[in-house]
């Protein structure tokens, strides 16, 4: 409510809705997300609490037996009912993960690349459009709870079109690269590695959004793969570069350059040595949350069954293990060199990277209100190496100069 | 610096803070009662036939606590008008009204929950069932040790569909009288409370729901009235907008109710 109010009321003056950062579009988009999605959550919570707390039945069915016994309730209630409102929150949640994360490597990506973004208005519709759909998509997680097929359908539709915008968002970050004069920081170094990682996760959902291609994924490692390229190299690289990249502004100090780089690289390699074998075991049908895979199920345990899961799938499981300790390890250096940095970084201005919009434009780190005079816009958020300024960049707030030669002090 | 549009309209959306807070906080209370009518729906469409009880609940109260709420919604907009015209001792006197109006509503639906806390089907071990309200449980009563006798003023029936329509003719012309029963006659005795069956669960839990929302909007009304005043003196147009604002969640309230008394108590 904070964050949509805030937005709605208190924009600076002149700043109109397509000259916000698209961050703060981003941002809106996923506080609607959250304000209408946790509700149904809080109402399965009210629900399940009064199954536990007076042994009501709204999530258990007729007839239930618990150890040969018929269960002393009076059922009546559907487990499916759960599953609706539990996902009902559930998918919107991811949007509300990996959102803001876009927010984030768009603003460093148009930062770095010293050119405005590719297709602004694209990305800024194509948020809103994934903010409905996200409330549409729900029971693509439910193929196989029986619910039926015209539903399935139906989930199946929307899920392909909600995969629409995201490709949008993506192309454009993509094509914001092409002609840049391109800066290679850290932050930059995460953003552009969210940008393949991302796609990999995205684009491996799709067969999971397909109800035929789910049958047989489901509950499999492919599924963890999937998510996973989306939130870890994705929202948790993009929140990486968030960290690297208003670090200044929090302490009016850099991060140690050389480390955030040994940061990134580690990170990198270790994460696709966890997750892409994933993807190899899913599609050889090792299941999720069994501590064999099912290798029990397999024809090695039950004569008869088709296939088997062979040993190598198996062996798989140690490499990721060594894979994932390389990973924790390689956050040692990030740990350290933010709370060093703290102290001891590079001492840096008010707009250490040259940035154009206004939360550069506030005093470090920005006080009570963050502005010490109201900022006046007068463009839009990415004006590097705009016509109407002699600089090579002009912050949102700063006022179009008429003579060349006294562009704005720096 | 100074957070603008507190008390004032901002020029192009309209309308100060508080007020979008607000509408805002609607929206998503409607998605969780939203959430709460999608579980009544799929309980009832999915309840075997001849389960899903009718006519359980006393229209006449239901209707008497509609008419209060919707007296209640005319005073909170009476109050926020007198705080429009500079009336302190006029808003005093509505949202006087609209407390008590409040406190009535909640007695009645608290009258209610007791009538079915009291309420009781019990399985006879030659088959039938005796239903009926609590007059008295004997001293020595206990179903474990099988001793003591327990009395309803109720009838008793050979079947349990027979209790699931209490709108139909049989049930209208069922003669209730007292009934005594001994202990070890009966198999199991449970009341109308939240665990009888899906409709009293949804129906405690959404009318429970709703009290407690009730109960919330009486407090921050009630602060206003006995508090209001030093703000009322200091900055009348910002107290006028509280106002507006907990007589927006009041009508939510309200609202919540209209929807709650045709899909509980006229089915």
């Amino acid at each position: 409510m904070n964050f949509i109010a805030t937005i709605i009321q208190l924009r600076a003056p002149g700043m109109t809705w397509m000259r916000m950062p698209f961050f703060v579009w981003a941002q809106f988009v996923t506080a609607f997300i959250l304000l209408l999605a946790f509700p149904p959550l809080e109402a399965a919570g009210v629900l399940q609490l009064m199954d536990n707390l007076v042994h009501t039945s709204f999530f258990l069915p007729t007839g239930l037996a618990v150890g040969g016994q018929l269960a002393d309730r009076s059922g009546g209630g559907s487990p499916l009912l759960w599953q609706h409102l539990f996902w009902f929150l559930g998918h919107p949640e991811v949007y509300v993960l990996i959102l803001p994360a876009m927010g984030i490597v768009a603003e460093v990506i148009a930062n770095n690349t010293r050119k405005p973004l590719w297709g602004y208005k694209s990305l800024v519709y194509a948020a809103l459009a994934v903010g409905f759909l996200s409330f549409i998509v729900w029971a693509h997680h439910m193929y196989l709870t029986g619910m039926g097929q015209k539903i399935a359908t139906f989930f199946q539709t929307t899920t392909m079109i909600i995969s629409i915008p995201s490709v949008i968002i993506l192309t454009c970050m993509f094509l914001s690269l092409w002609g840049g004069s391109i800066r290679i920081n850290t932050p930059m170094l995460f953003a552009l590695g969210f940008l393949p990682m991302f796609g990999i996760g995205g684009l491996t959902g799709l067969p999971l959004g397909l109800a035929a291609a789910d049958l047989y994924l489901h509950d499999t490692y492919y599924v963890i793969a999937h998510f996973h390229y989306v939130v870890a190299p994705g929202t948790i690289f993009a929140l990486f570069a968030g960290v690297y990249f208003w670090f200044p502004k929090m302490t009016g100090r850099k991060m140690n350059e050389f480390w955030g780089r040994v940061h990134f690289w580690c990170s990198f390699v270790f994460m696709n040595l966890v997750f892409m074998p994933m993807f190899a075991q899913g599609i050889k049908g090792m299941l999720r949350r069994m501590s064999d895979g099912a290798v029990n199920y397999s024809a090695a345990r039950v004569p008869g069954a088709i296939d088997t899961l062979p040993g190598s799938v198996m062996e798989l499981n140690g490499w990721i293990f060594a894979a994932a300790i390389g990973l924790g390890l390689a956050q040692i250096p990030f740990i350290v060199n933010l709370f060093w940095s703290i102290g001891h970084g590079e001492k840096v201005g008010d707009n250490p990277w040259d940035a154009t919009t206004v939360d550069w434009q506030t005093p470090t780190p920005p006080p009570h209100g963050n502005f010490s005079q109201e900022p006046h816009i007068v463009r839009g958020p990415y004006e590097y190496n705009a016509p109407d300024h002699a600089g090579e960049f002009a912050p949102q707030s700063e006022p179009p100069v008429k003579n060349h030669d006294d562009h704005h002090a720096h | 610096m100074e957070i603008p549009y507190t008390v004032h309209n901002r020029p192009d959306t309209g309308i100060y803070n508080a007020k979008l807070g607000i509408w805002l906080f609607l929206a998503s209370e409607v998605m969780l009662f939203g959430g709460l009518f999608s579980a009544y729906v799929l309980l009832r469409v999915g309840a075997l036939p001849g389960e899903w009880p009718h006519g359980w609940l006393d229209v006449r109260f239901g209707t008497l606590n509609t008419i209060i709420l919707a007296l209640s919604a005319i005073t909170t907009l009476l109050a926020w008008a007198a705080c429009k015209v500079r009336d302190f001792g006029k808003f005093r006197f509505f949202h006087g009204c609209t407390i008590l109006l409040a406190l009535t509503f909640l007695g009645i639906k608290s009258y209610e929950y007791h009538d079915k806390w009291i309420h009781y089907e019990i399985q006879l071990t030659n088959g039938k069932f005796a239903d009926g309200h609590l007059v008295e449980k004997s001293a020595d009563f206990d179903l474990a040790k099988k001793t003591g006798t327990v009395t309803l003023h109720g009838h008793i029936v050979e079947n349990r569909e027979e209790l699931m329509d209490l709108r139909s003719d049989a049930a209208k012309k069922a003669v209730h009288s007292e009934i005594t029963i001994t202990a070890g006659d009966i198999k199991k005795m449970q009341n109308y409370g939240p665990w009888h069956n899906t409709f009293t669960a949804i129906y405690f839990t959404l009318t429970g729901l709703h009290a407690l929302h009730i109960l919330g909007g009486t407090l921050v009304i009630f602060y206003f009235w006995a508090f209001g005043g030093s703000m009322w003196k200091t900055d009348p147009e910002r107290f006028t907008n509280r106002i507006e604002v907990s007589g927006l969640f009041w009508h939510f309230v309200d609202l919540v109710w209209i929807f709650l008394f045709p899909v509980l108590y006229l089915t």
